[in-house]
């Protein structure tokens, strides 16, 4: 077998493999040697209400919502107006109500209401919640577990709090964005800055470029309907298809050139002057392509300040390849 | 957080009283009102439940007082209005005030909310659930209104609607800043503002209605609609840089229709057919300008004026300046007749199909399907331009489409195929694994044909009229005298970006408390541009994670990954970048922790570091965006909670760059200008100098907020603080006359909110905050003496808005 050592910046890419089959054999090997290395599993350690609810519990271990609200008789009240409560609609009416998440609790209500008897999320490890919740939300949600969130083990009852929490549509704690801001302390002060996404004004939320639960794209990245960036399910001009596309805004992203959230430069962009920007990419070099802008027309010290001044439809054009508004 | 999201979290006020208020149903939108009239069901006595055991030991704590229940039409209501207005006053730039705040005093609806749950559902057919809120209304820049209704297992609703005003006046944005005015020769037109003003407002509404949502299938039906409209400036190069009145004019539907399959217990699939539709319906025309012909015909020199009258035009007897008294010579460029039509109609149909299953218990995958075709048409396209421009003798020029007898100028299309597949295997209880597929495969062709009806002064054509003589061509010279043809122009595009990337990790559950997690990522990028050879890059990255939460008190989390792109043929592709802006490798870590050890105090900290860099010698490209942030919040008594945020921002960023720059008196070279003709500027094609610089951009900024809210009583509530934001970076700006701007600023916002429950159901609410924008550099522009000082950007001013809050 050949080996181009030349290209090679990994063994791997030296076996001369399509990207396709490569992706497949690297998905098997590393099921295969997971499988060689991972020890044989131990006796469990898992709580006794996630153990109680491995074992499919027999018809006889529920004791319907009526026994729960009982004791728990606030939290039954306020369930009738929760989201979750069209389960108990399903299958005839006889869905299913409290332990359908709780886990069945008859040897809960028997123990005198012994917690070690019953499923409790605040108390549950974030892999039993994410479990538990995803038993019926996987369909929606099924990127959770490979994403971020999945992975830093914020857990479902991270942001969500079934029975209680000031945002009662989604079942959120706390509503966006400060229940985003308690973990995003980063992300704030971005929508502080004098030129910024209205997200603290209350026009934009989290939720509409990202979400939480995951997708298939970078940072938790929504699409627009038509499959491009999302920034293009407002900002609906600057997606095209134009005669005359601007390559690096489709290649590189709208981030290229803007702060997502927000920044001390206007319109978002990432640095002080447009010309700066433009010139990153249109300067002369020996290994990239893009024409340079050269001559007294483009004398920086001239009233032709900005390059935007004449190339202003800079996302792409129909009518001049230039970038011009005319057609000349 | 400001008041309107304060008050969107606010949605039940004060307990409900006993007398139904007749302005509660009016001031209900009109829907809400009818739906509940129509309902027409008379009251169902509360439900009690019956016990169904022994009653368990230690039942829960009750609420000490339960409210009293509004039951009106067989739902428990609740309402809250809230009414008030703005008194604002300000100093300073009015346009830097309309730019990032925006308010002004008038009356507003501060808040509104309903909530309706229905006490018997039976006896309530179209809804047990409605709850919307609404704020903003009557003035403010951003107000909303969300709707969401629900009927059991029958349907799901939600609606939003939102519209918010966005006017930029930033007048460091596409400022010409006069370099070549002088106290002796001073401007002609003063440039205040930014040329390109926004004053738009952006209308977003968005439906999504599900039917039978917990049956085995399940449909969902979705519409919005978003608009941007309104007036901005933009320039046109032609003419002398001529300034445009551009209405802005936008809008995009998109109809949701899809449909969704529970084929087993944790088997679901699903079909979305999207269908979006935008409307380009933006024009311009020649803006208004100070200038006339001597007949008085409007006439635009663009802000070539701004050179200065020892500007001349015309030769020998007609070599004058180029305005004088506000007549413009004719023997100048200039611009009679500048405007736009290009109607733009884009269909996006899209389908999507989509799949998820945990039917085989440790092992979980789902994956996705979308194809989009899309055709972009720009219809009737008319350009107009009368006017004259000397240095291509043009004097007229008509443009129309021809890629149809109907004025078609472009056709263009977008070929979006994309497919997703993840995986998740529990292989023991300690490891597990997954890998997740993408494909993403995007090609705009564009087809263009451009016909223009030209006159001119070209040289002597056979049987063509005989060209002017030169001395005497002006926008006054007729039509009939020059040369009249027509061209047509023809235009292919093509960008096509494809991306195959797979992503595979392994992680071990070292204990409950522990998660560690590592894995590869590689990504295929393919891009064709025009007539370019495709090119290729593959990107190979690592990621590496840790999660420990030894109990729900404390969760720590470290993220790391890693980037580096190569080139996969130097020879058709010579770089390892698309571009020279593009990193070829870059590394970025996060670090979290969140903390809440006692009731009483809760902390989050994140480091948060991204540095990149493109290392080609000619492009020598580094970034970083470095962060320090921490969040805590104390509540040392039941009455009083104070916060405290810190956060320290460093974005830094340098790229080698070439510029032109030709010293004048007025503008002379910068002292930090770097050397001609070396570095990557060695390269230059052309005889104009062009000096290397570093692009440099430097921008720390701090953010602090302190706040503190006091409750001593259910009838006092009180909450102040303060927020700043500093920003003191450096850049590099070209220009000798750019100040630095709002990279070099300050903002401060202190602001307190009082609120009194002045009576039972009643609230006074008093609301007051402080905006204070500040630069440390100069306004920005020439001498002073020449009027090409652009007005400072420095404001401030103060909102109180006071309210009064019924619940009811």
């Amino acid at each position: 077998m050949h080996i181009d050592r030349r290209k090679a910046s990994l063994p791997i890419a030296a076996l001369g493999m399509s990207p396709r089959r490569l992706v497949l054999f690297v998905c098997l090997l590393g099921v295969g040697m997971f499988s060689l290395v991972a020890p044989a599993a131990p006796a469990s350690g898992a709580s006794p209400s996630a153990k109680a609810g491995q074992a499919a519990p027999a018809p006889g271990d529920f004791v319907g919502g009526e026994a729960c609200a009982t004791c728990h008789e606030e939290v039954s009240k306020g369930f009738e107006s929760n989201p979750h409560s069209k389960l108990a609609e399903a299958h005839g009416k006889t869905g299913v109500t409290c332990e359908g998440c709780h886990g069945p609790g008859k040897a809960h209500v028997d123990g005198g209401g012994d917690v070690t008897k019953i499923f409790n999320p605040a108390k549950a490890s974030p892999k039993e919640v994410d479990e538990k919740c995803l038993t019926c939300h996987q369909g929606n949600h099924a990127n959770f577990l490979r994403t971020a969130h999945g992975e830093a083990n914020v857990s479902c009852v991270g942001c969500h709090s079934v029975h209680t929490g000031e945002d009662k549509e989604q079942q959120l704690k706390i509503a966006q964005p400060k229940l985003c801001f308690q973990c995003h302390t980063d992300t704030k002060p971005q929508f502080n800055m004098p030129f910024h996404h209205k997200v603290e004004e209350g026009l934009v939320k989290c939720s509409d470029c990202h979400d939480p639960h995951g997708t298939f794209s970078k940072k938790n990245l929504r699409s627009s309907s038509q499959m491009d960036l999302v920034c293009t399910k407002c900002h609906m001009e600057k997606g095209g298809p134009f005669a005359f596309e601007h390559p690096v805004v489709k290649t590189e992203g709208c981030v290229a050139c803007h702060f997502p959230h927000g920044g001390p430069n206007p319109r978002l962009l990432n640095r002080a002057t447009v010309n700066t920007i433009c010139l990153q990419c249109h300067s002369p070099s020996m290994n990239f392509t893009t024409s340079n802008p050269v001559g007294p027309a483009h004398n920086q010290a001239t009233q032709y300040q900005s390059c935007t001044i004449c190339h202003a439809s800079v996302h792409g054009s129909n009518t001049s390849e230039f970038f011009f508004n005319a057609t000349e | 957080m400001t008041r309107q999201t304060e008050f969107a979290n606010r949605l039940v006020g004060s307990p409900a009283g006993a007398n139904i208020v007749r302005l509660c149903a009016l001031t209900l939108a009109a829907i809400l009102a009818t739906g509940g009239a129509a309902l027409g069901f008379g009251q169902a006595p509360a439900v009690t439940p019956t016990p169904a055991t022994p009653a368990a030991p230690k039942p829960e704590k009750k609420a000490e007082v339960a409210p009293k229940k509004k039951i009106m039409a067989g739902y428990e209501v609740h309402q809250v209005l809230e009414l008030g207005g703005n008194i604002v006053s300000k100093d300073g730039s009015d346009a830097m005030w309309a730019t990032m705040v925006n308010e002004a005093s008038g009356m507003r609806l501060v808040g509104q909310s309903l909530t309706m749950h229905s006490v018997d559902k039976s006896k309530t057919p179209f809804f047990d659930t409605l709850t919307t809120n609404s704020f903003g209304y009557g003035g403010e820049p951003v107000d909303a209104t969300y709707l969401n209704m629900s009927k059991g297992k029958w349907y799901d609703f939600a609606g939003s609607f939102r519209r918010g005003r966005n006017y930029v006046d930033y007048n460091l944005l596409v400022n010409s800043f006069l370099t070549n005015a002088t106290a002796t020769a001073p401007v002609l037109v003063p440039e205040p503002s930014t040329l390109h003003l926004f004053n738009t407002v952006r209308h977003n509404t968005d439906t999504m209605l599900t039917l039978l949502p917990v049956s085995r299938i399940s449909f969902r039906a979705g519409y919005s609609h978003s608009t941007t409209e309104g007036p901005t400036y933009t320039t046109i190069h032609a003419g002398g840089d001529v300034s445009q009145n551009q209405w802005w004019r936008n809008g995009l539907d998109t109809y949701i229709g899809g449909v969704d399959a529970k084929l087993s217990k944790r088997t679901m699939l699903s079909y979305d057919q999207f269908l979006a539709f935008y409307r380009g319906n933006t024009s311009n025309q020649l803006a208004p300008t100070p200038f006339t012909l001597a007949d008085g015909t409007m006439t635009s020199l663009g802000f070539n004026v701004l050179t200065g009258p020892t500007v001349t035009c015309g030769s020998g007897a007609t070599k004058t300046q180029n305005v004088i008294n506000g007549i413009a010579n004719p023997f100048c460029s200039q611009t009679l007749v500048q405007q736009q039509s290009a109607p733009t109609r884009t269909s996006f149909p899209t389908e999507q199909v989509r799949f998820s299953s945990h039917d085989w218990g440790k092992v979980a995958m789902n994956g996705r399907y979308v194809y989009s075709g899309g055709v972009s048409n720009v219809n009737q396209f008319g350009e107009t331009f009368n006017g004259f421009i000397s240095r291509s003798t043009l004097r007229q020029q008509i443009d129309t489409g021809g890629l149809n007898d109907r004025g078609r100028l472009a056709q263009n299309k977008r070929i979006n195929v994309n497919a997703d597949y993840g995986i998740e295997a529990e292989l023991s209880k300690y490891f597990s694994v997954s890998d997740t597929f993408n494909y993403w495969d995007v090609r705009m062709p564009g087809h263009s044909v451009l016909v223009s009806n030209v006159w001119d002064n070209t040289p002597l054509v056979p049987n063509g009229p005989t060209p002017v003589p030169s001395a005497d061509l002006s926008v006054n010279t007729p039509l009939n005298s020059l040369h009249n043809y027509v061209t047509t122009r023809e235009s292919f595009g093509y960008l096509a970006h494809k991306n195959i990337g797979n992503t595979v990790m392994g992680i071990y559950n070292a204990t409950p408390a522990v998660k560690l997690s590592g894995g590869w990522r590689f990504n295929n990028r393919q891009i064709k541009y025009a007539e370019d050879p495709t090119m290729t890059w593959h990107q190979n990255g690592a990621l590496v994670g840790l999660a420990v939460q030894p109990s729900r008190l404390y969760r720590f989390n470290l993220n790391y990954d890693s980037m580096n792109s190569h080139s996969s043929n130097s020879e058709t592709t010579p770089s390892n970048t698309y571009t020279r802006l593009a990193p070829n490798s870059f590394h970025h870590f996060r670090g979290r922790f969140q903390t809440n050890p006692k009731k009483w105090v809760n902390l989050a900290v994140t480091y948060n570091e991204y540095d990149a860099k493109n290392n080609d010698p000619f492009v020598n490209h580094k970034e970083h965006n470095r962060n320090f942030s921490f969040a805590t919040q104390f509540t040392p008594i039941e009455t009083l909670s104070i916060d405290f945020d810190y956060s320290h921002d460093s974005v830094y960023s340098q790229t080698d760059l070439c510029y032109v720059f030709t010293a004048t008196a007025n503008a002379p070279l910068p002292s930090n200008a770097g050397p001609q003709n070396v570095g990557t500027c060695q390269y230059n094609t052309t005889t104009t100098p062009l000096y290397l610089g570093s692009g440099l951009y430097d921008v720390p900024s701090n953010f602090y907020l302190a706040g503190l809210t006091y409750t001593p009583s259910k009838y006092f509530r009180f909450n102040g603080g303060v927020r700043i934001v500093g920003s003191g970076g450096t850049a590099m700006l070209l220009n000798p006359y750019n100040p630095p701007g709002a990279i070099s600023s300050t903002v401060l916002s202190p602001y307190s909110d009082l609120s009194i429950n002045i009576a039972p159901q009643w609230s006074w609410h008093g609301y007051w905050t402080h905006h204070s924008y500040n630069e440390d550099g100069p306004p920005g522009g020439s001498i002073p003496a020449a009027g090409g000082v652009i007005p400072a950007r420095d404001f401030h001013g103060d909102v109180v808005t006071l309210s009064v809050k019924y619940a009811f």
